[in-house]
């Protein structure tokens, strides 16, 4: 009598068919949402040129600030963009006159207000704000946690601006 | 005829993948690879022989003078914001008055120092490495001139500006 040495076929069954759905719903998910971004990225694509600023910062810190540097977002790693141009002057101190009642603008003694400028490609989204990087919403106002070679600190950006290549 | 059945049986089925099992080990592959990509766990693998020396300068404001007893130098410190070993404190340590900034009676800001507190300047020696994003502590974290580092030893718990960071060697 021979034993019966033919193997079972796998049977196609319902959890294969459900993990197959799956599987299928993430890659086409991920296809789309590149796919999205790949084209919201031709059609709207800019150069930005914008200012961040950073308020009163020591002396000692302002020749760490270099033109040439790559700008990274702190906290979540974004590639900001490339440092074009660095600024900077004595910070401001607005103080209060007592005999006068008036507001009085002068130096903070060691301390210095640093601008950089910084050029990024950047996509226009459907709410029309500039997104760097595929996720940065960059705009006046913004508060930039920022990361350089040589300096980390906080600034805000000040001006923003498309420009022509 | 049975004896023939159970030696079948016991020779053990072999393991064969079909499709749908690759299918499952390919995602799994994918989502552990986009995961390290994501966080820069790639980045971080680093092995300790290609750690550099990196002399870190730094400052401590505003703290009881009676502290400064607390700083000795070849003493280890550990950053507790980075769960790492930080460096090792230098002899070169300066203990300076505290700065403090005031506005006087007609608006403008004058800088004192604040009696029984002082400011601490020195270095610390460090491991880590020079990338062209920065130096990584350890090989994994970053830091910078304006970062603050809360560090402690076995005596003493502060928070630094780290003020300047010089390749071991390469300092002018």
């Amino acid at each position: 009598m021979s034993v019966n040495t033919t193997q079972k076929k796998h049977k196609f069954n319902v959890i294969d068919a459900v993990i197959l759905v799956v599987i299928c719903a993430v890659v086409a998910a991920a296809a789309f949402l590149l796919g999205s971004r790949n084209a919201q990225s031709e059609q709207n694509s800019v150069t930005l040129e914008y200012i961040v600023e950073f308020r009163t910062i020591r002396d000692e810190f302002v020749d760490n600030i270099n033109v040439g540097v790559k700008l990274v977002d702190a906290s979540k790693k974004y590639s900001l963009g490339d440092v074009v141009a660095v600024t900077s002057k004595t910070a401001t101190f607005i103080g209060t006159d007592f005999t006068s009642g008036q507001l009085v603008y002068g130096d903070y003694p060691d301390h210095s207000d640093v601008q950089i400028t910084v050029r990024s490609n950047a996509v226009i989204n459907d709410s029309g704000r500039y997104v760097i990087d595929g996720g940065y919403e960059m705009s006046v106002g913004a508060t930039v946690y920022a990361r350089m070679p040589d300096y980390t600190g906080t600034g805000y950006c000040t001006q923003i601006k498309e420009i022509k290549d | 005829m049975s004896e023939k059945n159970s030696a079948a049986k016991a020779s053990g089925k072999k393991l064969r993948l079909n499709i749908i099992d690759f299918l499952i080990i390919v995602v799994i592959l994918g989502a552990v690879a986009g995961i390290a990509l994501r966080f820069g766990v790639v980045e971080k693998v680093v092995t300790k022989s290609s750690l550099s020396s990196a002399y870190v300068s730094f400052l401590i404001q505003d703290i009881q003078d009676e502290s400064a007893n607390y700083f000795v130098a070849g003493d280890s410190f550990y950053s507790q914001t980075h769960s790492a070993e930080f460096g090792v404190l230098q002899s070169n340590i300066q203990f300076l008055p505290a700065e403090a900034y005031i506005n006087n009676e007609v608006g403008e800001l004058l800088k004192v120092y604040k009696e029984d507190r002082i400011d601490v300047r020195g270095v610390f020696l460090c491991e880590g490495i020079f990338t062209d994003e920065g130096f990584l502590l350890n090989g994994t974290s970053y830091i910078a001139p304006g970062s603050t580092v809360h560090v402690l030893s076995s005596t003493i718990d502060v928070t630094l500006t780290v003020t300047e960071i010089d390749a071991v060697g390469a300092e002018s």
